[in-house]
């Protein structure tokens, strides 16, 4: 197994003095290997590129104790290391040039980043730092904690999850998963989709898409509300549900919302086409919206 | 002895009374209120027997529906807290870790998270509530289920960032 590591030292309280220190190399990988990029803070972008090299270029965090940038086995590794404790600083800046079909793995704390034109797998998070995420490829897993994130292009199956960060994903993926604690979450889907699952404490939720057949979706809230949107021909049986305090709207057909009992909360039961395919939402105290476009 | 053999003294004597004589006073209140009290008697008698025969009967009546009503509502509310047993020992382990987790907590994640427990605790609360009235209703478990699994990811989501926020 080929071993490339380049690392760069600590070079000391003058260094520190000097400002943030340039980074630049090169490494020859796998075009479908992994990247895994480590960044505390500071501002990130990924750019796929063809051919099978990955290239670095920019500025380490000014209390950076080793910047790592090496390369084991289909894995190259780039990360700063900082210190437990540190105080305020621009952070690390980078600009990192990978094979398109790269398969992605980062880990932010509270560094922004920036995705474009990656085709294989990624897998990125952030704390606290904003993703805007383009051209990805059909396998899509990105998390953030109170930043926001912009993800377009992704296809196959994306999985996207916050706390209190908004999330805004244009998309053609057949199947999805969401997660929300309170953030808010919007996924406008141009492919029909196979397999769904939204969900959220108190956030608000919106999905736009056409539908497989055979679709089992779900959305479920606590308190926030959720909005559905279908396009496309239909042909599902819908099942929601709202409890004490929640409310439903039906802008898709003429079936009446039910009131199950006083108190207890609605229903809405109806099937469209031959109800092959199933979507379910339920809310405690939300108010889902269901409508057609 | 015919009116033929009275002697003519006594024969005189009787055809010099009266034919009719008023009494002194009028004697027939006193007689009228005798005739009448033995009868005033025994209805008002009568009465108070159908009084109290109808006020036992609805005491009793009233006492048997109470128990029932009290039984009734006993057994509802063990059914009830039967049913909420599951949840409540759920409950009750998810808050001892969320303790331990929050404790570890940047404050600002802290702060965001706790608000969406807390927004959790009062939906388990709307809905613990809606089950008594509904005890059977499967909508109504499966609301609680699903508050259950978000306060479960909430829990995970502090535990994973226990350690990473600066």
């Amino acid at each position: 197994m080929s071993r490339i590591v380049l690392t760069f030292a600590l070079l000391g309280f003058a260094a520190i003095a000097q400002g943030a220190e340039p980074i630049s190399g090169t490494l020859t990988t796998s075009p479908t290997g992994e990247v895994s990029i480590t960044v505390v803070r500071g501002s990130v972008k990924v750019v796929g590129i063809d051919g099978d090299r990955v290239s670095v270029e920019g500025t380490r965090d000014h209390e950076s104790e080793a910047f790592i940038f090496e390369r084991d086995g289909d894995v190259v590794k780039i990360e700063d290391k900082l210190p437990k404790r540190t105080a305020s600083g621009a952070g690390t800046q980078l600009t990192v040039q990978v094979p398109r079909d790269s398969r992605l793995r980062i880990r932010l704390v509270s560094a922004d980043l920036e995705i474009a034109d990656v085709r294989g797998a990624a897998r990125f998070a952030t704390v606290s730092g904003t993703v805007t995420a383009r051209g990805l490829g059909s396998d899509t897993e990105a998390s953030t904690v109170s930043g926001n994130m912009s993800i377009g292009d992704a296809s196959g199956e994306v999985r996207l999850e916050t706390v209190s960060g908004k999330i805004d994903a244009r998309i053609a993926a057949t199947r999805l998963s969401t997660k929300s604690v309170s953030g808010r979450v919007e996924v406008d889907n141009a492919q029909p989709l196979s397999r769904g699952r939204m969900a959220t404490v108190s956030g608000h939720l919106s999905l736009t898409t056409p539908l497989e057949p055979d679709v089992d979706l779900e959305m479920e809230t606590v308190s926030g509300h959720g909005t559905l949107t279908l396009s496309g021909p239909l042909d599902v049986r819908l099942n929601i549900v709202g409890g004490p305090g929640g409310d439903i709207r039906n802008r898709l057909d003429d079936t009446p919302v039910q009131r199950r009992s006083p108190g207890i909360g609605k229903r809405l039961e109806t099937r469209l086409g031959e109800g092959r395919g199933y979507v379910r939402a339920s809310t405690v105290s939300g108010t889902l919206t269901v409508a057609g476009s | 002895m015919s009116e033929h053999e009275r002697p003519d003294w006594l024969a005189s004597h009787l055809e010099n009374l009266p034919a009719e004589l008023e009494p002194d006073r009028d004697l027939w209140p006193g007689i009228g209120q005798r005739l009448t009290r033995p009868a005033n008697t025994r209805r008002h008698t009568a009465a108070l027997a159908a009084t109290l025969l109808i006020s036992t009967s609805l005491a009793l009546f009233a006492w048997q529906s109470h128990r029932a009503a009290q039984f009734e509502r006993t057994a509802t509310a063990a059914m009830i807290a039967e049913l909420l047993q599951p949840y409540e020992r759920i409950h009750a382990e998810q808050a001892s870790r969320w303790r331990a987790v929050r404790a570890s907590l940047h404050p600002d994640v802290m702060d965001t998270l706790e608000d969406d427990m807390h927004t959790l605790n009062e939906a388990r609360d709307t809905l613990e509530g809606a089950l008594v009235e509904a005890p059977t209703d499967p909508a109504l478990h499966a609301l609680l289920l699903q508050v259950i699994a978000r306060e479960r990811e909430l829990i995970e989501t502090g535990a994973r960032l226990g350690g990473d926020y600066l």
